[in-house]
C-alpha cells in the first residue's frame, strides 16, 4: 500500500481503493525564488492564486 | 548623421497633411521649427522631400518612396516601445514553469489556460519532473515557478495554492479497503510502497515524523518515484 493524495484518484487505476486517512492533509504550494523580480512572474502567481481562490484546484484538470 | 525618429514623425505628418502650416498644428510645434528640421532631414538624406511652391506642398517621387517606410518605422518603433511597457506590466516575457510529476495531471492545465487567457503575451514553457530536479531548477533559475509539496527549501519563498486530503491507496479487497476512513496507525502492519529517500529529503523527514506520531516505523518493500510504480505495487497481491 502507499499513501497519495485525493487528487490522484484522477489517475486511478482499477483494482485499488482511497481511503481517506484522519488528520492528514497534504498542500500543494508554488515556490520560487524570492530575487526572481520578473513582471511577468509576479503576474502568473496573481493569476494563479486568483485561480486557486475560484477552482479547487485538486479537482481541476 | 542617420535622422532621428522625431524627424521621420515630423516627415510623415507633412505628408499627410501637404501643408506645413496644418502640420506643424497637428505636431503643436511652430511652424517654423517644423520647417527646420524638414530642412536637416533633407540635408541629412542628400534628397528634396517636398516641392513647395505657389500650389502648395507637393511629395518629390523621392518623397513618395520615402513615406510608407518612415511609417513602417514609426509602427515598428511604437510597438518596440509597447513591448517593454508590457514586459514592465508584467504582461509579456517568457517563463519556465515546473510541476511535481504527481501535481500535474490535475494543475498544468488549468495553470497554462489560465495564464494563455490572461496573459496572451507572455509565452509559458512547462516542465514536468521529479523532486530533487524541480528544487535544483528553482535554485538555479531555469525555472521560475514551481508548483510541488512542502516541506520546502530555506530561502524560496512559496504560497499554498490546495490543500486536501491525504488518502491510504490499499488494493481493492484489502481487509481495511471497505473502511470509510483510517488512521495512520490502523496501517501499522502494512506492507509500504514509498518514494525512494534520496528522492528528497525533508519529505522523508516529515514522513518519519508522521509514522513516529503514529506509533510505527513502516514496512518497505518498494520505493519507487514514479506514479505508475505505486500503482504496480498497489494492486491485489502486491499490497
Amino acid at each position: 500500500m502507499t499513501r497519495l493524495g485525493r487528487s490522484a484518484h484522477h489517475l486511478r487505476r482499477t483494482g485499488v481503493v482511497f481511503v481517506p486517512l484522519t488528520g492528514e492533509l497534504m498542500p500543494t504550494d508554488m515556490v520560487w525564488r524570492p530575487d526572481n523580480t520578473a513582471p511577468a512572474l509576479r503576474r502568473l502567481r496573481e493569476v494563479v492564486t486568483d485561480l486557486a481562490t475560484s477552482t479547487d484546484l485538486t479537482e481541476a484538470g | 548623421m542617420t535622422p532621428d525618429l522625431r524627424q521621420f514623425r515630423y516627415f510623415v505628418a507633412v505628408a499627410e497633411e501637404l501643408s506645413f502650416t496644418r502640420a506643424a498644428t497637428r505636431l503643436m510645434i511652430a511652424q517654423q521649427s517644423l520647417s527646420q528640421q524638414i530642412t536637416a532631414l533633407e540635408r541629412n538624406l542628400g534628397v528634396k522631400l517636398f516641392e513647395r511652391d505657389s500650389r502648395g506642398t507637393r511629395l518629390t517621387d523621392t518623397g513618395a518612396l520615402f513615406l510608407p517606410e518612415a511609417r513602417a518605422a514609426l509602427a515598428r518603433a511604437d510597438e518596440a516601445v509597447a513591448v517593454v511597457a508590457r514586459a514592465r506590466r508584467g504582461e509579456a516575457g517568457e517563463l519556465s514553469l515546473a510541476f511535481l510529476a504527481t501535481t500535474a495531471n490535475h494543475l498544468l492545465p488549468p495553470i497554462v489556460r489560465a495564464a494563455r487567457s490572461r496573459l496572451p503575451s507572455v509565452s509559458v514553457l512547462t516542465t514536468e519532473t521529479a523532486i530533487g530536479s524541480l528544487v535544483d531548477g528553482v535554485l538555479d533559475g531555469s525555472f521560475d515557478l514551481a508548483f510541488t509539496r512542502p516541506p520546502q527549501v530555506p530561502g524560496l519563498a512559496s504560497h499554498t495554492i490546495a490543500t486536501e486530503q491525504v488518502c491510504a491507496v490499499l488494493p481493492a479487497g484489502h481487509p481495511l479497503a471497505d473502511r470509510a476512513a483510517l488512521s495512520l496507525a490502523d496501517l501499522a502492519g502494512e506492507r509500504w510502497v514509498m518514494t525512494p529517500r534520496s528522492s528528497w529529503e525533508p519529505w522523508h523527514r516529515a514522513f518519519d515524523e508522521s509514522f513516529r506520531a503514529a506509533g510505527f516505523s513502516p514496512q518497505v518493500v518498494a520505493r519507487d518515484a514514479s506514479v505508475q510504480g505505486f500503482w504496480a505495487w498497489s494492486r491485489p497481491g502486491s499490497g
